[in-house]
């Protein structure tokens, strides 16, 4: 009977997907539907207002704050003015350079070389990385040719620790018996909320 | 495939190896560069000199006077204004309080103690630093030095020409493993050397001639000889192993290449010189 009922509530639901008025077979106490299990203590309406209100007032407060500090971004030191510099920034300005114009074609001669010589170091620094992989290429070669072994060992990854920092060449060798003075590491990076 | 199997297996009994295509035998070696990298830059040349001063001054052109600038400016007119007064014989109370510690007595204190210390820790000549002998690591600091030696290849009479240290592979598990045999052959002590990589950089074919082909023993044709690159750590002490190295040179480029009369064998290895 159940059966029959479950199935023609499901044809009749179609048009009120979401009606359980057809499961009347299906009954609770009113026990259960009880709200409250105790007494309910009656609060004066005037204490319930102040209450509400307070809480308001603290969400509104943390709404504030938040949008605060949420509008604040990083500063970049690079894009603000020094404003103590600014106050005489005409004072600071130099006179405008006036170059002859062999000054200004010995600047352009200086400026060419300079790239001329940039572009053969380029050139040298490709034919050498060129030749090294050449160079080893042949060598792995000739190995594989002798002993396929040790060629084998020699094409296996090496344990090199990566990343790889190499330090120097340096303006100035190390200064022999120089002895550090002592300090403290002090870090002086600023933080932002 | 049988027969290249049965070459290998018979091979991997000797130091000798032979390969297919040439049917030669080949004795193996393993030769180290150990290097020591420059440790100050170069001076620049006179193209990078000129545009550096160039450059300098172009930015000089375009930027602001600084603060200090400012203030020289100022305790110039206020020297002169000194002078003037000092001049015409009248009182200097209306200077009092303006000239303090001008910038040129700041200036003279630190290009004095700038000299000082650079006088002190020879900053201003770092050639100072440098030694004349060709066994010192301190040599030519500002170029890549690579190590030369003549060896005893363990007979007490004998004397190799000026060469890269090699080792003759002995049934190690690896080139590498020659490589580090051999590092430790010709030094003596602690010395902190780390090889690069397991794969060799180069290799130089070697045949032998006349009677040097009896004298070795293994019947080979000729020698392989495969480079590894190796670099001393900083501030390493080096000592040589004196029973295997007769003598040993720390050597640039130029003169590697007036030491090694071999043309083939300095080309092979002449790429790791680059700087």
């Amino acid at each position: 009977m159940l059966c029959s009922l479950a199935a023609s509530s499901s044809r009749l639901c179609v048009n009120s997907l979401v009606s359980t008025s057809f499961l009347r077979p299906f009954h609770t106490t009113p026990l259960a539907q009880g709200v409250f299990m105790k007494k309910q203590k009656k609060i004066d309406p005037e204490v319930a207002k102040a209450r509400e209100h307070r809480k308001r007032k603290k969400l509104e407060r943390e709404i504030r704050e938040m949008l605060k500090h949420s509008k604040k971004s990083k500063p970049i030191d690079e894009m603000t003015i020094d404003v103590i510099s600014a106050k005489n920034i005409n004072e600071r300005r130099r006179p405008p350079t006036v170059l002859t114009s062999e000054q200004l074609d010995e600047r352009a001669v200086i400026f060419k070389n300079y790239t001329r010589s940039r572009a053969h170091l380029m050139i040298a620094d490709d034919e050498w990385i060129r030749t090294a992989f050449y160079q080893q290429k042949n060598a792995l070669n000739e190995l594989k040719k002798l002993d396929l072994k040790l060629y084998e060992e020699a094409v296996k990854p090496s344990r090199v620790q990566l990343p790889l920092v190499i330090h120097g060449p340096t303006l100035t060798p190390p200064a022999e018996n120089y002895d550090a003075p002592d300090g403290e590491y002090i870090d002086t990076t600023r933080t932002w909320v | 495939m049988r027969l290249t199997g049965l070459i290998r297996s018979v091979a991997a009994t000797e130091t000798a190896k032979k390969t297919a295509q040439e049917g030669l035998k080949w004795d193996i070696f393993t030769s180290v560069i150990v290097m020591r990298p420059a440790v100050i830059a170069p001076p620049m040349i006179e193209v990078e000199q000129k545009y550096a001063e160039s450059a300098l001054q172009q930015e000089f052109e375009g930027s602001l006077t600084n603060s200090f600038e400012l203030k020289t400016k100022k305790d110039e007119e206020l020297l002169k204004r000194r002078d003037e007064l000092e001049r015409q014989g009248k009182e200097l109370s209306e200077l009092d309080g303006q000239l303090g510690i001008t910038n040129f007595m700041k200036l003279d204190d630190w290009v004095k103690n700038a000299d000082e210390l650079a006088k002190k820790f020879k900053f201003d000549n770092p050639k100072a630093f440098e030694a004349d002998d060709v066994r010192s690591l301190s040599r030519a600091l500002d170029r890549k030095l690579v190590l030369l030696v003549k060896q005893r290849f363990g007979d007490k009479k004998y004397e190799s020409p000026w060469i890269l240290p090699q080792l003759k592979y002995n049934n190690e598990a690896s080139l590498r493993e020659t490589a580090e045999r051999c590092i430790g052959e010709i030094t003596s002590g602690n010395v902190e050397v780390a090889l690069h990589g397991n794969a060799p950089v180069a290799v130089h074919t070697h045949k032998y001639q006349g009677p040097i082909k009896s004298k070795t023993g293994t019947g080979a044709d000729g020698a392989k000889i495969f480079f590894y690159t190796a670099s001393l750590a900083k501030k390493a002490k080096f000592t040589t192993n004196q029973d295997e190295v007769v003598d040993f040179q720390w050597v640039t480029s130029e003169e590697f290449e007036n030491l090694v009369i071999n043309r083939k064998y300095r080309n092979r290895v002449k790429h790791i010189f680059y700087e």
